[in-house]
């Protein structure tokens, strides 16, 4: 299908009223690097959409899912795109042409075990017939372009939203749709989930979801502990570490991971089927606009120069859809015409950190995000200057989880624990930074949980069944998702930043042992095994 | 010795794990590519992605603090100091579906030295 869009020569600020998006400009030709400006169109809360905003967003999602139905390999199609999250290679006809009649898709997105990377296990795909492998996506997790990879995914559905049914041939008009995010970190609309996506009878609804309503009154994922990840941690820390450093970022760990597997579960639980749940989107939206946040504090040019910026996105995405300006595909692999028109990738993540640039903002709405002001009186009063760690009855890592129902586990599964000497002297930016570390070994089967992890004088019996000792000695939590298509063999490591907890006791703690024990519950009462993991210790890394 | 060369030296070490990445496409800052690790010039275009990839199983699991494996010649740390090594990898290779014993799946430490010899000395096809 081919989409014309027409764009509008002003530029809206984000942070400004939400306006509907008016076009006036000329159209472009599909497929074409536009001109350099762009109107800016706002990504709203899902729950202040309007009633026309969401019918057309509802629509869109019918109609992408329809397209599917009439071609699987239509690549501004809804399985397509859940294939470019879900799976890094497919089976294709040559034909590229393999429909879903009546109940194929329904039954496909029944099932949160079926592997819809093979398409022959819901579509009819003849033995005899010539195929060949193309490779969709897949998503980049667990590295430093893991919110890059994400937000350029997000970018091309948008489009892939709006070309669905721009002229409202079948319904609402889809020509403007934006979109919305959900904010986890709030209490949902509906019972768990934004209200538009707890109806059974909308194309946004996914049954395999999990769907008792919360138990508490409070959000699960606290909005505090988002907040202060945000302001106070550097690029590595939030965002994930080049190749050969720490690893994967916090708000992959401590607020993606868990949501994925401990609240939404179904396919969102699978990475190899969690774009097959329309809510993916939304979610993942909402994480895209923290790392907005996070440039908005530190800068775009916070991010370290190299692979985050360089590193090229891949996904296959279709080639009519509108490309972000300044879009290559470098030195890639060569396109084959017999697969129409695509792309070989996604462009680097450097074309993304500017969303204005690209067409799109977040409305900015007013507490949407806890303002650092609240963060930093937070951090002045658990972690105060000259504190010492332990003599506050609530840690900060506490007092940041205490707005969210996903506390400090009072029975986890296994423990481990370590010792660690309090140094002579306190650690500086010239001699290093200290680093909490456990790690689990390569497992054949990857699996998820969570762990808390406490420090706490020697002579302190460990008691993580006692609310005061959990509030008093956390320092770290996690959660480790555990990925299909992952390979078995790659460990995983928890590498915590406490130089400023160490530091607070070495005054008066010098030369003390001190126990830490990490405490981890497998997820949704899978098994975790004490014998893959290490014991959690410190160590002191130089600096660069 | 002598220099290694693409040809003669490296598509020997990947040989038998062609068909298994031939089509999983990997991204770098040149573009992204499936991995054909039996082609110079993808091999060459992922040099450093695959060296981190066979350091992988340097390190013992589990060891506090991490522990070099016997015979291993750890892989430096771009940019670290001297004494500074990678003792971390997401996704270390050759991949093990099958949960193998890591000594039996880990690329032979002599192969190892190998490709880190030719990406030393420029990577010659």
């Amino acid at each position: 299908m081919i989409v014309n869009y027409a764009l509008s020569a002003s530029l809206l600020l984000a942070g400004a009223s939400e306006v509907a998006a008016q076009v006036t400009a000329p159209a472009i030709t599909p497929g074409t690097t536009p001109p350099a400006a762009r109107e800016v169109r706002l990504r709203k809360n899902v729950d202040d959409l309007s009633p026309q905003e969401l019918a057309a967003f509802e629509h869109a999602f019918q109609r992408m899912k329809e397209i599917s139905q009439a071609n699987i390999y239509d690549r501004k199609g809804f399985i397509w795109n859940a294939w470019i999250h879900n799976c890094n290679a497919v089976t294709v006809l040559d034909s590229r042409n393999a429909p879903l009649p009546g109940d194929g898709l329904k039954k496909l997105l029944a099932s949160a075990t079926l592997d819809s990377c093979e398409p022959r296990n819901f579509a009819t795909i003849p033995a005899s017939a010539k195929k060949h492998t193309e490779s969709p996506g897949e998503c980049e997790h667990r590295k430093n372009i893991f919110l890059q990879w994400h937000r350029a995914q997000l970018y091309f559905y948008e489009q892939a939203l709006r070309s669905s049914d721009p002229e409202g041939k079948y319904g609402p008009s889809t020509r403007d749709v934006t979109l919305p995010y959900w904010n986890f970190t709030a209490r949902p609309s509906g019972k768990r989930y934004p209200k538009a996506f707890e109806n059974p009878n909308s194309p946004l609804y996914d049954a395999t979801r999990f769907q008792d309503p919360l138990p508490s009154s409070l959000p699960t994922a606290s909005p505090y502990l988002l907040a202060y990840l945000i302001y106070y941690q550097d690029w590595a820390t939030f965002g994930g570490d080049q190749l050969g450093g720490i690893g994967q970022g916090n708000l992959e760990t401590r607020i993606h991971n868990y949501m994925h597997n401990d609240y939404m579960g179904g396919k969102m639980q699978d990475n190899t089927k969690a774009a097959l749940d329309p809510i993916f989107y939304v979610f993942h939206n909402f994480l895209d606009y923290s790392l907005e946040k996070w440039i908005e504090e530190h800068g775009a040019a916070a991010i370290p120069a190299g692979s985050a910026h360089d590193d090229y996105l891949r996904a296959q995405q279709d080639g009519s859809l509108l490309k972000p300006i300044g879009f290559e595909e470098g030195n890639s692999d060569p396109k084959n015409p017999a697969w129409g028109n695509y792309t070989v990738n996604m462009g680097r993540p450097a074309l993304y950190f500017d969303t204005k640039k690209q067409g799109f903002a977040f409305t900015g709405k007013k507490n949407e995000f806890v303002p650092k002001s609240e963060i930093a009186a937070l951090m002045a009063k658990h972690q105060a200057a000259g504190f010492e760690f332990g003599d506050n009855p609530v840690s900060l890592m506490t007092a940041l989880l205490s707005y969210g129902s996903n506390t400090a586990m009072a029975k986890p599964d296994i423990k481990l624990s370590g010792k660690y000497r309090i140094p002579a002297q306190a650690l500086t930016p010239a001699n290093g930074t200290a680093r909490l570390r456990f790690s689990r070994a390569g497992v054949k089967s990857d699996y998820s949980f969570s762990a808390d992890v406490y420090l706490y004088p020697e002579g302190t019996p460990e008691n993580i069944g006692s609310t005061d000792f959990r509030n008093r000695y956390l320092v770290a939590n996690t959660s480790h998702w555990g990925l299909s298509h992952n390979h078995p063999d790659s460990g995983i490591e928890l590498n915590e930043n406490v130089t400023a907890i160490i530091n607070s006791l070495v005054p008066k703690k010098a030369g003390e042992n001190w126990q830490i024990t990490v405490a981890i519950r497998g997820s949704k009462g899978g098994k975790v095994d004490i014998n893959d993991f290490s014991a959690p210790f410190i160590t002191i890394i130089a600096p660069n | 010795m002598t220099t290694p060369s693409f040809k003669t030296d490296i598509i020997p070490i990947f040989a038998k794990y062609v068909d298994d990445m031939k089509d999983i496409p990997v991204a770098s800052s040149s573009g992204t590519r499936r991995l054909q690790l039996d082609d110079y010039e993808c091999v060459k275009s992922f040099a450093q992605i695959i060296q981190f990839s066979i350091h992988g199983y340097d390190y013992l699991p589990r060891t506090n603090p991490p522990q070099l494996r016997e015979g291993a010649r750890p892989l430096p740390k771009p940019g670290g100091k001297p004494g500074e090594y990678v003792t971390y990898v997401a996704h270390p290779m050759p991949d093990n579906p099958g949960g193998w014993a890591v000594e039996l799946v880990r690329l032979p430490q002599e192969a190892i030295d190998l490709y880190d010899a030719w990406v030393a000395a420029g990577m010659p096809a």
